[in-house]
């Protein structure tokens, strides 16, 4: 599988790509002493572009913005694994059910997701943080409540198809519990797709992240790459070419979603057999 | 002027590494009007030989060594558009399972004419109609099905709308690969009735190539039967599969077993030994007979040498040591 | 009819008046059926071959899901070990499944390929909880695999599915078939799918179980030669219906039924001419059922009697024909015992 993500050129930028990205996130923080938070010294230290002692440059209000873009690219991330667990044992779940079923508990699952297929993201968020306070928990919440549509209707297509395999009938003539087929015969054959999907959703979510925190939607606690851009415009960052301000979070939300988008392509081209033929 | 003259044919697969020759130096000959049957079993090289005479072959096989002439045109180096021509017009293919091919947004008269039109441009439309209404009652189907789709037609018709697409440009020679294997049984004798008659009416040259024995002890000449890409018995078929009057006499082991694995109603209620074991792994080299695995009189001198093909009797040879009944 | 449950005991399948149809919606309005298996009545005693003989798409495989309870029938009983199968739900039909095995026509597709072939033959142990140890379960799968010559059994219970050949995955399916010492197993075109020369080692196979264990088997195929040799009795079925049954030396030696007259002409390879006879058109699809009985249509003997009305408005019934007592039934109205 993965030696079939490393042939395929996207595959492979992908996964070099992501590589980066995640050393520079996660052991980053722990190379690079400086303090994210701390305030500039005098006023001279606002939004100065990138020198020795500060590689990207500082905010408007004297932090550096390197460390910032170390520690919010963890937060995106939290953000959208969070979002992406939500979104997969939701859409998972309920695919392999109505799959499997079909009949009135196919119809009726099928019904609600559409329902949440078309649920917005953005009014649902505003609402929700109105209410709940804006947290990367609501963030999260948010985006796998939307994100997990698109998931279940892939798997109970691929499930409908299998059910109809003569090694479900097999398992069903043994007397297999339901549960035992679909946990045992339909799940691992299903998982290549589920990870494929999985993939392209994390990006997704990230991306989607990065939008609602721009907006302002975000956690103003734990800053994001999303909410420094967000702090970038609102403190006139581009009218004042503090462009270090606005591309370093910026490139770096391109990078990984990117990143993930082509590991996941490559993995989906590998896993489904419709695709595969294409090559 | 023989309308089938493969010589000395390899076809190659490229693997990864390596190659896998499915085909090995296998030569072949059909006279005009005769009806050659190729059987074996899956894994033979049986249908790697088929598509390789009209070039019809994958993109990652070619064509390692030797010569194919159609009607005494060479096709083997010759350009795509070249070897084009000769498609249809001289020899045509109907592929296993062509019946599933079909186009289902498309009428049936429609996709025997574009056949038709695609070869022979310059047919006005009237006239190319008038042969596709032909083409379908030499077939068997009525003229006012021809107006239907091919879901509305069962397995059997639609084999049938493929061999009348097949004959659209009056080819000399009819490849047919697994012609009947999807069929029911009453379909499959109606299809061997269909294609014994059109040699008779249409002067057609034929090359079937099947699993089933049976099928091909009804419509066929001659037999060429093939295990592991090699050829290892040729004759009529009558003398190798015998018929009520003549004592089958098959020279080649594999060919027995064939023969003895096929129940028959005529037999008694008995099966056969039946043969362990599976083909031998083409992408390694083999020395000696391919079939000494799985041979029950194999000797030492079977695993070591690889046997001579031996005349056993005029038009019927055999390739194996002891084809005549002792080493030679 | 509520058949007597306690009958034979040597009755392994008794199948009475078995209906399967389908409901089908055509167009906005229209609910038909079809009717897949239409009253159909057999039975398999212990060690007995039956073979259900017939063309695609004439309910044989519809039966063997049904006895298999793969689905629910419409009506009719279905009664093996005492019980009827068409009733049982839940937890009883699962304890009644331990004695009713299949094999699929498939060897590619039943097996799951994820499974090592241990996998696949302790499965039907692991669902009924049989051995009281994992030891005990592996000498009985061993035994299992063995006993369908698939040697070493230690060495191929460690394979995968994609490392054997169609043969060996028959082999594998019917080791786990045995695992359970099955009463019954239905057998729904195990051969169709392999090579010629892997088929009669599975055949054979299957009678030297039947020899040794006493296995019955419902053996579904569409080529009355390989009934020839493996089925002790033999039922043609056309559309849904059984339109004779017997001994198979009595059925394919002298039939009675014009279909079953026509499927051995064209199954004898050796008839002596050239070309073959062979019946006209096409079977009717199963949404249109011919009126009377539903194979006059086709039927040659119909057309030689001057298309009687008898075979256009009442459906024959399955009845005995020739000195063979019940032994020997035809669903003809004019069924005689050819030469």
């Amino acid at each position: 599988m993965w030696r079939g993500v490393w042939t395929d050129h996207m595959g492979r930028t992908g996964v070099i790509m992501l590589g980066f990205v995640l050393f520079i996130i996660l052991i980053g923080p722990l190379i690079f002493p400086f303090n994210a938070s701390a305030f500039g010294s005098s006023a001279s230290s606002i939004l100065q572009g990138p020198s020795r002692a500060h590689w990207m440059g500082t905010t408007e209000l004297g932090q550096d913005v390197f460390r910032q873009f170390l520690v919010g690219g963890r937060i995106s991330l939290y953000v959208g694994v969070s979002a992406t667990v939500i979104a997969i044992l939701l859409g998972t779940g309920i695919g392999l059910v109505a799959g499997y079923y079909v009949g009135w508990r196919d119809t009726i699952l099928m019904r609600v997701t559409d329902f949440f297929l078309v649920l917005p993201t953005l009014p649902l968020i505003i609402v929700l943080a109105a209410l709940f306070g804006q947290s990367i928990v609501v963030t999260s919440l948010v985006i796998g409540l939307t994100s997990w549509p698109q998931t279940a209707r892939i798997i109970r297509s691929q499930v409908l198809s299998l059910r109809e395999r003569p090694l479900v009938l097999r398992a069903r003539s043994l007397g297999a519990r339901d549960v035992r087929i679909m946990g045992l015969h339909i799940l691992p054959n299903v998982a290549p797709l589920i990870f494929a999907n999985l993939v392209l959703v994390l990006s997704g979510s990230i991306l989607a992240q990065a939008a609602l925190a721009f907006l302002g939607l975000g956690d103003p606690v734990q800053a994001s790459w999303g909410t420094m851009l967000h702090n970038a415009f609102n403190s006139g960052a581009m009218s004042e070419g503090a462009w270090w301000y606005v591309l370093t979070p910026g490139i770096g939300i391109v990078v990984m979603v990117l990143a993930f988008s082509l590991v996941g392509h490559a993995l989906d081209r590998v896993m489904n057999p419709l695709r595969r033929g294409a090559r | 002027m023989n309308v089938l003259n493969v010589h000395d044919l390899s076809v190659e697969y490229a693997m990864n590494p390596g190659v896998l020759r499915a085909v090995d130096h296998v030569s072949l000959v059909v006279e005009s009007g005769e009806a050659v049957g190729i059987v074996g079993e899956s894994g033979c090289g049986k249908t790697s030989l088929g598509l390789a005479i009209p070039l019809l072959l994958p993109a990652n096989a070619t064509i390692a060594s030797g010569s194919i002439e159609v009607s005494g045109e060479q096709v083997v180096g010759r350009s795509e558009v070249e070897v084009n021509l000769l498609r249809w017009t001289k020899v045509a293919f109907i592929f296993q399972g062509a019946m599933n091919a079909l186009n289902p947004l498309h009428r049936v008269d429609a996709q025997i004419l574009e056949a038709i039109s695609a070869h022979e441009p310059d047919v006005p439309k009237a006239v190319a109609y008038a042969k596709v209404v032909e083409l379908l009652n030499l077939v068997g189907i009525a003229t006012k099905r021809a107006r239907s789709y091919p879901h509305e037609f069962s397995g059997g018709m639609r084999q049938r709308v493929m061999i009348a697409m097949a004959l659209a440009c009056r080819p000399a020679l009819l490849i047919a690969d697994e012609p009947t294997t999807a069929l029911d049984v009453i379909s499959q004798a109606q299809i061997l009735n269909l294609l014994l008659e059109l040699r008779r009416t249409q002067d057609l040259s034929l090359v079937m190539i099947s699993h089933d024995l049976a099928a091909i002890k009804r419509v066929c000449d001659r037999i060429v039967v093939m295990y592991a890409g090699i050829v290892v018995e040729t004759g009529t078929t009558d003398e190798v599969l015998g018929r009520s009057s003549v004592v089958a006499s098959p020279a080649h082991p594999y060919t027995r077993a064939l023969i003895q694995a096929h129940p028959s109603l005529r037999r008694e209620r008995s099966l056969s030994e039946g043969l362990a074991g599976h083909p031998p792994d083409l992408s390694v080299a083999i020395q000696g007979c391919r079939f000494a695995d799985r041979c029950p009189d194999a000797q030492s001198l079977c695993r070591e040498v690889e046997p001579p093909t031996i005349t056993v009797s005029p038009g019927h040879s055999a390739t194996c040591h002891f084809a005549l009944g002792e080493a030679s | 009819m509520k058949k007597d449950v306690t009958a034979d005991a040597t009755v392994v399948l008794d199948v009475v008046n078995l209906v399967v149809h389908f409901p089908v919606r055509r167009g906005w309005r229209r609910r038909t059926v079809v009717r897949a298996v239409d009253d159909v009545s057999f039975q398999i005693h212990r060690g007995e071959i039956v073979a259900l003989v017939g063309e695609s798409g004439c309910g044989k495989s519809t039966i063997a899901m049904a006895v298999m309870r793969l689905l629910v029938p419409t009506s009719g009983n279905i009664v093996s070990g005492g019980q009827d199968l068409a009733l049982l739900r839940g937890r009883k039909l699962r304890a009644a499944r331990r004695r009713l095995q299949m094999i699929f026509q498939d060897p590619f597709g039943s097996l799951d390929s994820r499974q090592r072939v241990y996998d696949a033959v302790a499965e039907p142990l692991i669902i009924h909880r049989i051995g009281s140890s994992k030891s005990e379960r592996d000498e009985m799968v061993i035994n299992a695999l063995d006993l369908a010559h698939l040697r070493p059994p230690e060495r191929l219970a460690e394979m995968f599915p994609h490392e054997l050949s169609g043969g060996q995955r028959q082999r594998v399916a019917i080791a786990a078939a045995m695992v359970m010492q099955p009463d019954l197993v239905v057998a729904d075109e195990p051969v169709s799918m392999l090579d010629v020369s892997a088929r009669v080692g599975i055949l054979r196979l299957m009678m030297d179980l039947r020899d040794r264990l006493g296995i019955s088997y419902l053996f579904i195929t569409h080529d009355l030669a390989t009934a020839w040799v493996v089925a002790d009795r033999i039922a043609v079925v056309y559309l849904g219906r059984i339109v004779e049954i017997g001994a198979v030396t009595t059925v394919v030696g002298a039939p009675s039924h014009p279909y079953t007259r026509a499927l051995l002409d064209v199954t004898d390879d050796d008839s002596g001419e050239q070309s073959l006879r062979v019946l006209k058109g096409e079977t009717p699809s199963a949404l249109q059922i011919p009126s009377g009985c539903r194979f006059h249509p086709r039927c040659p003997r119909y057309l030689e009697l001057g298309g009687p009305d008898v075979c256009r408005t009442m459906d024959p019934s399955l009845d005995a024909v020739g000195e063979g007592g019940d032994d020997h039934r035809c669903a003809c109205h004019f069924a005689k015992v050819s030469t």
